[in-house]
């Protein structure tokens, strides 16, 4: 138990390092909600190797301390929807046992984005704001393949050195 | 440990190309869906200011009866095909009613006694054939 | 692995760079509405510290508002019409000279000493009224700029009668528009627009880098215009009788008194405007040539074709535009008709 919560931990405040510096790359395209989605690098990663309560916890721990520390009230509330369904859509497209952790991560960088607009244009009420979203569809794509790949690269490292998933 | 049978989540699948293709085909989908809500020739919203600061924005595509009650009055915005009209207003001039319908981009419903202003906006939130109106 | 890293490293600072690049190329704005002077004020200012100036042509509007407003009783015009006498400030003084000379430039028919008459018709409490043609034969004399002594070295200006009352209101705005562009540009704003409520007037270029484009209102189509002028450091104010009007036993009267007969001026014009640099003249000039009347305004603009330029509407539908106007007035809806110099 301890155990757990050390490495949960330690997840966690990855996540946060990850937040903090994507606050500091200026990545703007005039469109409301682009981020790189760095920290979801922890999260992809945390799929094979956290336990499902353990993973939801550092994925909230880290939308609310960073929405809290770097953006509004408003931006935690996106967030909190992107990562939500984000999340939602990683862990049952792994349940199904049938995808690689390439598009698991796609899907999430989509449904991510998808989550933050939908909240975006909820709350504000200006339903054009769903103009934007087969771009940041298509930003999420792309930003999903390259965290699949590098977590890729990371989760081959912990197959090579234990031959045990954490969890 | 129990043996499953999993995909090895480090090979590109069928499934996978499946599931990538599909998310593409949406993002595609949504193009065609929502270009529409980014045509700038006709107005799209309405905001509502009371004193100056923003009480609403809303779509000219969906009728509604907007009530505003301040301590200087009332006043009744409708929004109907795609139109705005000040219905009701018990002010003394009741030049706001007068006015009649406005849609164009930059128009605007004024009740100067209750400060109730009533502006059509782009969909892109500003007038692309002028800046200013001078009346 | 060390190429996969590569890739993203430059595509990153590739992306980095698009959104740098487009940040600085936004410069700082900032917008204000307000009400004052009557009416709803809409101030936009491109520049640093736009807030800050706009902090401070707020406060100076203020200023104006309390010292010209004839419905201030402790404002320096609400005085003067209280008292009959009043030190003049530096402003106000302004005004009354350029009052002077657009009265004499207008043949009389811009005169500020018209109050008296605006009340008799009630416009100045929107409780409307038609006076007796002997009412008005009654407090006519009144309007005379005559009867207001100005001591240039004391500053005083006096009324010589009871019952004289000045208002400044037909320039008021123009002036304070004027004055509002000169406060952008001690502070280092280059472009700005505002609508004073519904007189505008620009410095510098619009967001696009090009000439400000002035839609003006349409007289007979509320939600329309009669055209589009592109200018930089102009004022352009419109005035016609359908802003403000009242009927009685079905006949229109509108506010724009003239000062000759006081009552509503009725010289075949439906809508003026206005272009100037000076805004206190593009305001007095717009009610003054819609008194005037076509032929007469023509002649006044022959005079001075370097000191404005004007649109009209006549009442039989037609726009005629001043030659200077030839270049960057366009309009969908009428044909346009040219004053020549």
């Amino acid at each position: 138990m301890a155990r757990r919560a050390a490495i949960g931990g330690v997840f966690a405040a990855l996540a946060m390092i990850f937040s903090y510096v994507e606050s500091l790359i200026p990545f703007h395209f005039g469109v409301p909600g682009i981020k790189l989605g760095l920290a979801n690098l922890v999260i992809v990663t945390g799929l094979y190797l956290l336990r499902i309560p353990d993973l939801c916890l550092v994925a909230l721990i880290r939308i609310v301390v960073s929405g809290l520390l770097f953006g509004n009230i408003y931006s935690l509330i996106y967030s909190l929807a992107g990562g939500a369904c984000s999340l939602l859509i990683m862990l049952l497209l792994k349940k199904t046992g049938k995808f690689s952790v390439y598009s698991i991560s796609i899907a999430g960088g989509v449904f991510h984005n998808l989550g933050q607009i939908a909240a975006a244009a909820a709350v504000t009420r200006i339903p054009v704001l769903l103009y934007y979203l087969p771009v940041l569809m298509g930003a999420g794509m792309i930003t999903g393949a390259l965290i699949g790949v590098i977590a890729s690269r990371v989760l081959k490292i912990f197959f090579h050195s234990s031959k045990q998933f954490l969890h | 440990m129990k043996k499953r049978k999993e995909a090895d989540p480090f090979r590109i699948n069928r499934y996978d190309i499946i599931l990538t293709a599909a998310l593409a085909a949406a993002a595609v989908i949504c193009v065609i869906l929502f270009a529409g809500f980014h045509d700038t020739s006709e107005g799209a919203f309405v905001r509502i200011t009371v004193d100056a600061e923003e009480y609403g924005i809303y779509e000219l595509s969906q009728p509604v009866q907007i009530r505003i009650e301040t301590d200087r009055g009332n006043n009744l915005i409708q929004i109907r095909d795609h139109q705005v009209t000040m219905l009701e207003a018990d002010c003394p001039d009741g030049y706001c009613i007068r006015k009649g319908p406005i849609s164009r981009i930059g128009d605007t419903i004024v009740c100067l006694p209750h400060r109730v202003v009533a502006e059509i906006l782009s969909a892109d939130g500003h007038a692309d054939e002028f800046d200013v109106i001078a009346q | 692995m060390k190429k996969a890293i590569l890739v993203m490293l430059i595509c990153l600072l590739v992306c980095t760079g698009c959104s740098l690049g487009k940040e600085t190329s936004e410069r700082e704005s900032a917008s204000r509405e307000l009400f004052a002077m009557d009416t709803i004020m809409t101030l936009t200012v491109y520049g640093e510290h736009a807030q800050e100036v706009l902090d401070l042509a707020e406060a100076e509007i203020e200023r104006l508002d309390q010292m010209l407003s004839t419905g201030n009783p402790e404002g320096e015009i609400g005085t003067l019409n209280r008292t009959g006498k009043v030190n003049l400030s530096d402003d106000a003084a302004y005004l009354f000279e350029e009052s002077l000379k657009l009265n004499d430039m207008s043949e009389n028919a811009f005169n500020p000493m018209i109050y008296p008459v605006m009340e008799a018709w009630g416009f100045t409490t929107d409780e409307y009224r038609v006076p007796s043609k002997e009412e008005i034969g009654q407090i006519l004399p009144l309007v005379d700029l005559s009867l207001a002594e100005y001591q240039e070295e004391t500053g005083v200006l006096q009324f010589r009668k009871e019952g004289v009352k000045i208002d400044f209101g037909g320039i008021a705005k123009g002036y304070t528009s004027g004055r509002l562009m000169e406060l952008f540009q001690e502070n280092g704003i280059e472009d700005a627009v505002v609508s004073l409520g519904g007189n505008v007037q620009v410095i510098g270029k619009n967001p696009k880098q090009e000439l400000w484009k002035v839609a003006i209102r349409d007289p007979q189509d509320p939600s329309g215009f009669l055209g589009i002028v592109r200018v930089t450091d102009q004022a352009v104010i419109t005035s016609g009788g359908y802003e403000r009007y009242f009927e009685e036993d079905g006949k229109r009267y509108h506010h724009i008194i003239d000062p000759n007969d006081g009552f509503p001026a009725d010289q075949g014009l439906i809508s003026v405007t206005v272009i100037s640099r000076d805004g206190t003249l593009a305001d007095g000039l717009s009610t003054a040539l819609y008194v005037m009347g076509l032929n007469r305004a023509e002649e006044l603009w022959k005079q001075h074709p370097d000191l404005f330029d004007a649109v009209f509407v006549t009442d039989s539908n037609e726009l005629y535009i001043t030659e200077g106007l030839k270049e960057c007035f366009t309009s969908d809806t009428y044909t346009v008709k040219i004053i020549p110099e």
